[in-house]
């Protein structure tokens, strides 16, 4: 029987789909990375902003991936690579302030 | 790592009103024959969702059935606050305890929870109309006409199974009037233990045969008529007729008025053809002397019936819904309550009246619904309190408790012999400030009665609404619960029975046996 002469009466149990809904149930930092982002830009005038929004990212990121995020609305989509990126924000962000200290 | 934690179950997005079993449609359409002990029995539910109560059931065969039962949950919740014990009754096979609707091949069985109130006797199959939504697909090719002493033989047998009085007698078809022994009917049961008998009519002939009113007029102290009146419209009388026949319909109520004859107008009602005319027949019942009540069914789907959309319908609730709208506030829902002695969902009932400055009210506002479920010991919370506070007897708590149990029951209408007991009762002790109406009904004095009989057929409208089961709505409590039932005739012993009437409608098996089908016979001639 095909959809259109199937008799309206017919109703499908309502049923739930635990494959998409794990990952969008779970906490998604994705303003954190935002943050981070900004910071980028930030740190052609300081990067002191960019190594502390980047850890906070960083930070924020791990937890979530701990939960069992294993994609971001983020661009990046893995958070692994989320992370990565995060943590060559962070090394970027060191190396900033250690060259705009010295 | 640990294994992702999901989001849990949830919610349903609906809410089971109750559980219930029920019957599956599709299976009923593919096999309308199909017999009964072949029919199953299905776990299924009536769910509120969307403001609207479905009937869902799980079918082997087809899966989840989800069809319309009401359309207001909470007028349908008003409605079971409503309910009163029932009566004793006799099963017509001791020891059947077969399934439903397998049972009722042999008659009532013994988990009928519910004696007769009203027994419907098919007389003929024959018509002179044959209207595309007559559940008995009746028409004027039938000519199968009962024989007289068969007739009286279901009679009898039911008045033996019901200790020796039958409450309500329903003559029906096919046309009754058009009954070859209709005068010697109603003369053999005038000699019998049946207190009222209702003439279940399209009134083609009423309006045109003299001496048919004459009979009706000689038994109008125990006749009530029961007349078809689907509203003003005639796009309703052509759906439900199958013609513009209001000239008749006018012509039959102007005459049985100027007889004294009560008379209640029945009217089949559907979605779209003629809801909208609910208030104008109310209105013309509270106008019309002797047309002492209105009953509205919502038109289902057995017999020849067909075309009504499962997911979007006429329901008992809608009809209750569209009172006050259609009837400029006279009469709303909450002035009706369920007949307290079926199903809560099978009936509901109201009485208007007419005080002595002219104004209708319910009786339902006069003595206040929390009263009255006082009366009616509906309220055992309220048990403990009345006994400390209560200053009136208990023994005239019981008379007007019984009255009222009367009162909104299937056995009443305003021809009931009793009537003058019970309005008095009800009049006096819940003073209701309808001084002649109370006056009248105390009063013992020679003629009275006749007064009392002109005020009620010009006071007091009696208002109900009747939702018929088809296999849509069709659930096994309301058939288990039943008082009205048909005269049948057992298949295998020839003995007589009978059978709920939304079971006998729906399923064919017990459709062959009614008594007119069943014992019919073609040589005679129809008047």
């Amino acid at each position: 029987m095909s959809a259109a002469d199937r008799d309206p009466r017919l109703v499908t149990p309502s049923r739930v789909e635990p494959t998409d809904r794990t990952d969008a149930e779970l906490p998604d930092p994705l303003r954190l990375c935002v943050f981070a982002t900004v910071a980028l830009l930030g740190w052609l005038l300081g990067p002191v902003a960019l190594l502390v929004f980047a850890a906070l990212g960083f930070v924020g990121y791990a937890r979530a991936r701990r939960a069992g995020l294993l994609r971001s609305r983020c661009l990046l989509g893995d958070t692994r690579l989320v992370l990565a990126y995060l943590a060559a924000l962070v090394v970027a962000g060191g190396v900033g302030v250690w060259w705009w200290i010295r | 790592m640990k294994a992702p934690r999901g989001a849990g179950m949830p919610l349903r997005g609906d809410r089971i009103h109750r559980y219930v079993n029920a019957f599956c449609p599709l299976c009923h359409e593919e096999e309308p024959t199909r017999p009964l002990e072949q029919v199953a029995r299905l776990s299924g539910w009536l769910v509120v969702r969307d403001e609207r109560v479905w009937l869902e059931r799980g079918c082997a065969r087809h899966g989840l059935v989800r069809t319309l039962y009401d359309e207001s949950p909470e007028i349908l919740t008003w409605l079971e606050q409503w309910t009163a014990p029932t009566k004793v009754h006799t099963p017509d096979l001791l020891g059947n305890f077969a399934p439903v609707p397998a049972a009722y091949a042999d008659g009532l069985p013994e988990m009928q929870t519910q004696h007769t109130c009203i027994l419907l006797t098919d007389l003929l199959d024959h018509c002179n109309l044959k209207c595309p939504t007559c559940f008995a697909e009746s028409s004027p090719a039938l000519a199968s006409v009962a024989p007289l002493a068969e007739v009286l033989a279901s009679i009898d047998t039911r008045i033996s199974r019901e200790n020796g009085r039958i409450d309500v007698l329903m003559l029906s078809g096919g046309e009754p009037t058009l009954y070859p022994h209709l005068a010697e009917l109603l003369d053999e049961v005038a000699q019998r233990p049946v207190v009222r008998i209702l003439v279940n009519t399209n009134g083609l002939l009423i309006a045109r045969d003299d001496a048919l009113l004459d009979l009706l007029t000689r038994h109008r102290e125990r006749v009530e008529v029961y007349l078809q009146y689907d509203g003003q419209s005639a796009e309703a009388s052509a759906h439900h007729r199958g013609a513009d026949i209001r000239r008749f319909k006018e012509d039959a109520i102007e005459r049985l008025s100027s007889r004294g004859v009560f008379t209640t107008l029945t009217m089949t009602a559907a979605l779209g053809v003629n809801d909208d005319e609910i208030g104008f027949v109310v209105k013309r019942a509270l106008d019309t002397p002797y047309v002492g009540g209105v009953t509205i069914q919502p038109v289902f789907g057995s017999g020849r019936s067909s075309g009504i959309d499962p997911l979007d319908r006429l329901t008992h609730t809608g009809v209750l819904a569209r009172l006050g709208p259609q009837t400029g506030g006279l009469v709303g829902w909450r002035d009706l309550t369920a007949l307290p002695c079926s199903h809560p969902h099978c009936c509901s009932v109201g009485y208007l009246l007419r005080d002595d400055a002219g104004t209708w009210r319910s009786l339902v506002s006069l003595i206040g619904p929390e009263r009255l479920k006082q009366w009616l010991d509906l309220e055992p919370d309220l048990l403990a309190n009345r006994i400390a506070d209560d200053t009136i007897p208990a023994d005239l708590r019981r008379v007007v408790k019984d009255s009222l149990l009367d009162l909104l029951s299937e056995q009443s209408s305003l021809s009931h012999p009793s009537m003058a007991n019970i309005w008095r009762d009800i009049c006096q002790t819940c003073d209701l400030g309808i001084g002649t109406l109370a006056t009248l009904a105390a009063a013992r004095l020679p003629g009275q009665q006749q007064r009392l009989r002109r005020l009620l057929g010009e006071r007091v409208l009696r208002v109900t609404v009747k939702p018929f089961m088809d296999m849509n709505t069709m659930i096994e409590e309301r058939l288990t619960q039943c008082c009205v039932h048909v005269a049948t005739v057992n298949d295998a012993t020839g003995g007589h029975q009978c059978a709920p009437f939304c079971a006998l409608q729906a399923w064919e098996p017990l459709a062959r046996t009614r008594l007119s089908t069943a014992t019919g016979t073609t040589g005679e001639s129809v008047r």
